[in-house]
């Protein structure tokens, strides 16, 4: 019996839990680092797409830039590695990553917070 | 590095009654030479009813990373071979592409641009060793092996229409005399829309310094 009390008073606490502002921010967080995944695949695949030929061969598309100059071949990496991204485009994911970073923390402030609650 | 490169080149050439050359398109090679690895692009950067220019990009990995752009200009009349009419270079030091001049276009060391650009059709059939399955780092494929010797140096390479417009898959070659002779290309992707790097109208001369460059790298 008193198990059967305390699966119900857990499970209401759960509940309660889930509709807290904290835990609406950690799936905001998710959706935003989900949205920058998205970004970033985006942005590489304007600039080059790799596929496969009729031949089953390795296909490059460069959508009309130059091989080499701005690219990881210039910073001593295969270029066929590599996206190419524009500076804009570079100081934009920075940007982002390191709000990413600053959210992720309070997200591990949460976390350890949750830890230390006593239920 | 530049009798290799003429070498391609005029496989290119030999196939240009064959095929159509689409603006962008062209194929990435893993060159080895002399312990090094180098990239090699070499792609359509324009066509003309009556020309076309061909564009090869040479970029080197490592610390001291190095790129180099070169531009030829070929004249197309029919189904006649292709002649050469001008030459550009673009290395990482120069702000500006620089003309080439024309004795680097015929230079009479190991295999030579005549042997492919005004050979016939029945003279490369000559060379023809037999159709070959070959690994190349671009995956694996049925390509017409062929071989062509001169001044000491054979080259073997392999070519398929598979692989258009350049149409090399893979190429050897080898040599007692030169040095510089001794390298492998092979097909790493092809390459489609590619932005050439060098414009015609705005090279300049070739400066003193990129001819003595040039000569200093035949040299070793």
């Amino acid at each position: 019996m008193k198990f059967l009390v305390c699966c119900i008073l857990l499970s209401s606490c759960f509940s309660a839990f889930a509709r807290t502002p904290l835990w609406r921010k950690v799936e905001d967080l998710e959706a935003r680092v989900k949205a920058l995944e998205a970004k970033v695949n985006a942005m590489s695949s304007t600039t080059k797409t790799q596929k496969t030929s009729s031949s089953g061969l390795k296909v490059k598309d460069m959508g009309n830039t130059h091989v080499g100059s701005g690219s990881a071949a210039m910073r001593g990496t295969a270029s066929t590695q590599q996206p190419q991204l524009t500076k804009e485009q570079q100081e934009e994911i920075q940007k982002q990553l390191e709000s990413y970073q600053k959210k992720a923390k309070e997200q591990q402030e949460f976390l350890e917070q949750i830890m230390n609650d006593e239920f | 590095m530049t009798n290799f490169k003429l070498t391609l080149f005029l496989l290119l050439l030999t196939m240009t009654s064959a095929w159509s050359f689409e603006k962008g398109s062209g194929s990435e090679f893993v060159m080895s030479s002399q312990g090094q690895k180098v990239s090699l692009n070499i792609y359509i950067a324009n066509k003309a009813k009556h020309n076309m220019s061909v564009e090869f990009h040479f970029g080197t990995g490592g610390l001291l990373s190095t790129n180099m752009y070169q531009q030829f200009e070929m004249s197309l009349k029919g189904t006649s071979p292709v002649k050469v009419e001008k030459g550009y270079i673009l290395t990482s030091g120069s702000g500006a592409p620089e003309i080439m001049k024309e004795y680097m276009f015929h230079q009479n060391r190991g295999v030579q641009i005549n042997d492919f650009l005004f050979a016939s059709a029945g003279e490369i059939e000559g060379s023809f060793k037999g159709d070959e399955t070959v690994e190349i780092p671009a995956g694996s494929i049925v390509a017409k092996h062929y071989q062509k010797s001169a001044n000491g140096q054979t080259v073997d390479f392999w070519i398929s229409d598979q692989v258009k417009p350049i149409g090399l898959v893979k190429l050897v070659s080898k040599s007692d005399k030169e040095k510089f002779n001794n390298y492998t290309i092979e097909l790493a992707s092809l390459l489609k829309n590619v932005a050439a790097k060098i414009d015609p109208k705005k090279a300049v001369p070739m400066s003193k310094q990129t001819e003595e460059m040039l000569r200093d790298d035949r040299k070793k």
